[in-house]
């Protein structure tokens, strides 16, 4: 009797520990995500030389791999120093591993606060969300050509201070191209971040292993259980690729497809569903502007040949 | 006819403008150190410090030197000036002296 009773014990044990293993994060319809693979890119320094970006690897590959980046391992950025972009992220997420209808899409990040990892006036940061349209690879400050990217579609994230400095936004709007392995970049917004204005935001990897790891990146998804029969989603991506930013190398063109981006799929945590939803699209015109911050600086050969010339017969004319 | 030290004094227009390259150093400096506070991104702090702060100095500095330089310019063409006034004021003495000694002798010999 004693040993079926242990038995029955460890198998009720055994079944709830496995049952809260598979509970949702949230509650039924809201699930939350973590992303895999993440990358984050920085612009090839070649690119600001005369002869512009110089493509490819190096002829003879190196004994040692050489780092880029100099931040601590498992961190991802997103920085901006005007007027130019100077890191970007890139997020996978697999919905294709949701079921029921998607109807809305909220992520938060977490920041390193910790300027010795790299933040730089985090809470200043203006970064905006778009699709990535490419293949995302887990990389640490490549300074490759960044996988493409779709900036028709767009949401903005706005940092909040309390009760732990986090970036949070609506994905909302872009939920009309979502993919079965939805991909998304954040990158600074070129139209809100002034030329003078210079940040840097940081947060941790899902595989970031030192005592300095915050939590990553979280999407939550809310679904609507009406649907959970309804037949897997369809990809809707657009295949506009706008042109890469400066600074980043311009990438093969084989890059540049309609395919969507390839992860690997999450392990638990969700359930399986999801059917396309149809939310509005919203496509806006921006201007992005490039060049001199004090253009004004060009005018002073022309005050230099003005005064000297002055200054010349001032100095050598009779003052009697 | 130009006259030190009145209205059309002919260093003026020349010392102003060299005070206006001082001025704008310190405006320069100004300007540098307003865009270094405003970033704390330090390439941006250095090129800022660079373009308004050394460029500042060395306008001042080249703007000083230059009123220095004007101003003695000045200051010798109006000793030059009160040097010649003073010979004319003598020789115009020494003329009068003159007349006056040829009128008494002229008197002393008809009165002879």
């Amino acid at each position: 009797v004693r040993w079926g009773v242990s038995r029955v014990l460890t198998a009720a044990l055994l079944t709830g520990t496995g049952a809260v293993a598979l509970v949702p994060v949230a509650n039924a319809s809201d699930l939350a995500l973590v992303a895999a693979p993440e990358g984050w890119y920085q612009p090839n320094p070649t690119c600001a030389g005369p002869l512009g970006c110089l493509p490819g690897p190096t002829p003879v590959a190196p004994p040692t791999p050489i780092p880029t980046s100099p931040y601590p391992e498992g961190t991802l950025h997103v920085g901006w120093s005007g007027p130019a972009e100077t890191a970007r992220t890139y997020l996978a997420f697999p919905l294709d591993q949701v079921t029921g209808q998607l109807t809305g899409a909220t992520l938060d990040v977490p920041l390193d606060t910790a300027s010795a990892d790299g933040d730089m006036q985090s809470s200043t940061a203006k970064v905006q969300v778009c699709l990535a349209t490419g293949t995302i690879v887990d990389v640490r400050g490549s300074i490759d050509a960044p996988p493409t990217i779709d900036c028709d579609l767009h949401a903005d994230l706005t940092y909040v201070a309390a009760p732990a400095p986090h970036l949070h936004g609506d994905l909302q709007p872009l939920l009309a191209a979502a993919s079965p392995s939805f991909g998304i970049v954040l990158l600074p917004d070129a139209t809100k971040n002034a030329a003078t204005e210079s940040w840097r935001v940081v947060f941790s990897a899902h595989d970031r292993t030192d005592a300095a790891k915050t939590a990553p990146a979280r999407l939550t998804v809310t679904t609507s259980p009406a649907a959970a029969d309804a037949p897997p989603p369809s990809v809707n991506l657009s295949p506009v690729n706008p042109p890469a930013p400066r600074g980043f190398a311009a990438g093969p063109s084989s890059v540049i497809a309609e395919a969507p981006p390839t992860v690997a799929p999450l392990p638990a945590q969700v359930a399986p569903q999801t059917a396309p939803i149809a939310a509005p699209l919203v496509r806006t015109a921006r201007t992005v502007r490039f060049g001199y911050a004090y253009p004004v600086v060009w005018l002073l050969p022309l005050a230099l040949l003005i005064v000297a010339p002055l200054a010349t017969r001032a100095l050598t004319k009779e003052l009697t | 006819v130009n006259t030190l030290g009145r209205t059309s004094d002919p260093a003026a227009p020349s010392l102003a403008l060299f005070a206006a390259v001082a001025a704008s150093g310190f405006v320069a400096i100004a300007v540098g150190w307003h865009v270094a506070a405003t970033t704390r991104f330090v390439p941006s702090q250095i090129a800022a410090l660079v373009s308004g702060g050394l460029a500042g100095v060395v306008l001042v500095l080249v703007g000083s030197v230059l009123v220095s330089v004007q101003a003695g310019r000045r200051s010798a063409a109006l000793e030059r000036r009160h040097t010649d006034d003073v010979l004319d004021e003598v020789g115009a003495l020494v003329d009068a002296f003159r007349t006056l000694y040829n009128n008494d002798a002229s008197d002393t010999e008809g009165s002879s």
